[in-house]
């Protein structure tokens, strides 16, 4: 079991898989922790790349208790673990509301942040503004947490049936949940802060290669936003899945395997 | 008695792809600043 001491006194779970100065680094979504990438892992491992991946505070075997569980505070860690692992060169792979931390965190980066991948990506911003016609709004992100509040197990359980668009099978579902129910009630405030985020200044301004992700059946991350980047940043392009939810690394596991890899290859 | 188990336990995940399938196309349909309106975190929320 490997840790990072943040400087906020707590501890952050990762996993590390092979060696050298450059790594891909995965970064789950909200709720969620590193299982969450097995439909992932072993192709990249089996593909030569080293691989970190962390669970974000309050979520999988990090600890729980942190104050602060910010996106910013939680791209604190995937930076401090670059650092710690002294990687040189990394591409970050952030899935759903993981796409607002690993924007944050390769701007922190800079040039040992060789690539950007958002996975229905949460970024840059996640409700609607008036000049942001794309998304839920805050209402709705105000029934979300009120649901969570009121009935959190069967929210959950609601919630994991419908992350893919895609027929996939009861088990898939029941695993979403169960790692689901692994995170703390308090990691709500990290979901939370989806309301207010606006990280398009920072998005559009990042330098290195970016490729984002899009579900055109997401019913998490609305697809446009997710097709934003490819519109604002001309180091962007948009691979879309058609028929797909939140999750195309499952639901078109090979396609994005494929895509991911091409990316790799290209830049890390 | 398997066999009855088995039917009920495929009538269970029929209806809910049925109703996974009916939520994407309602989102689909809408103009993008409606888009999540209709969303299935937002339509899940809007049940509790």
């Amino acid at each position: 079991m490997s840790y990072l001491a943040t400087h906020d006194g707590g501890n952050v779970y990762y996993e590390n898989y092979g060696s050298g100065q450059s790594a891909i680094i995965l970064v789950h979504g909200w709720g969620m922790s590193v299982r969450t990438w097995d439909h992932v892992l072993p192709d990249l491992v089996t593909s030569g790349y080293r691989v970190v991946l962390l669970d974000h505070r309050g979520c999988g075997q990090t600890d729980k208790d942190f104050a602060d569980m910010s996106i910013n505070a939680i791209a604190g860690d995937v930076v401090a673990l670059a650092r710690q692992l002294d990687l040189t060169r990394v591409v970050l792979n952030g899935w759903s509301l993981g796409g607002a931390v690993v924007v944050s965190a390769a701007a922190a980066l800079k040039q040992a942040c060789v690539g950007l991948v958002l996975t229905g990506g949460a970024s840059p911003v996640y409700t609607q503004k008036p000049d942001f016609p794309h998304g839920g709004t805050n209402d709705d992100m105000q029934a979300t947490l009120a649901a969570l509040a009121q009935d959190r197990v069967n929210f959950l359980n609601g919630l994991a049936k419908i992350i893919c668009a895609k027929p996939v099978s009861p088990a898939i579902e029941n695993w979403f949940e169960q790692i689901f129910l692994q995170s703390s009630p308090m990691a709500a405030q990290t979901l939370g802060e989806l309301a207010v985020l606006d990280q398009r200044e920072l998005l559009a301004g990042l330098t290195m290669p970016i490729l984002s992700f899009v579900g055109d059946q997401d019913g998490f991350v609305a697809p446009d936003i997710c097709r934003w980047v490819g519109r604002n940043n001309p180091n962007a392009q948009v691979v879309e899945f058609e028929g797909v939810g939140h999750a195309p690394f499952i639901e078109a596991q090979q396609d994005y395997l494929a895509a991911l890899n091409n990316f790799l290859k290209q830049h890390l | 008695m398997r066999t009855g188990s088995s039917i009920f336990l495929l009538g269970v995940v029929l209806t809910l792809v049925a109703f996974s399938s009916q939520s994407i196309s309602a989102t689909a349909d809408q103009d993008p600043a409606d888009e999540n309106l209709t969303s299935a975190m937002a339509q899940m929320a809007a049940t509790f």
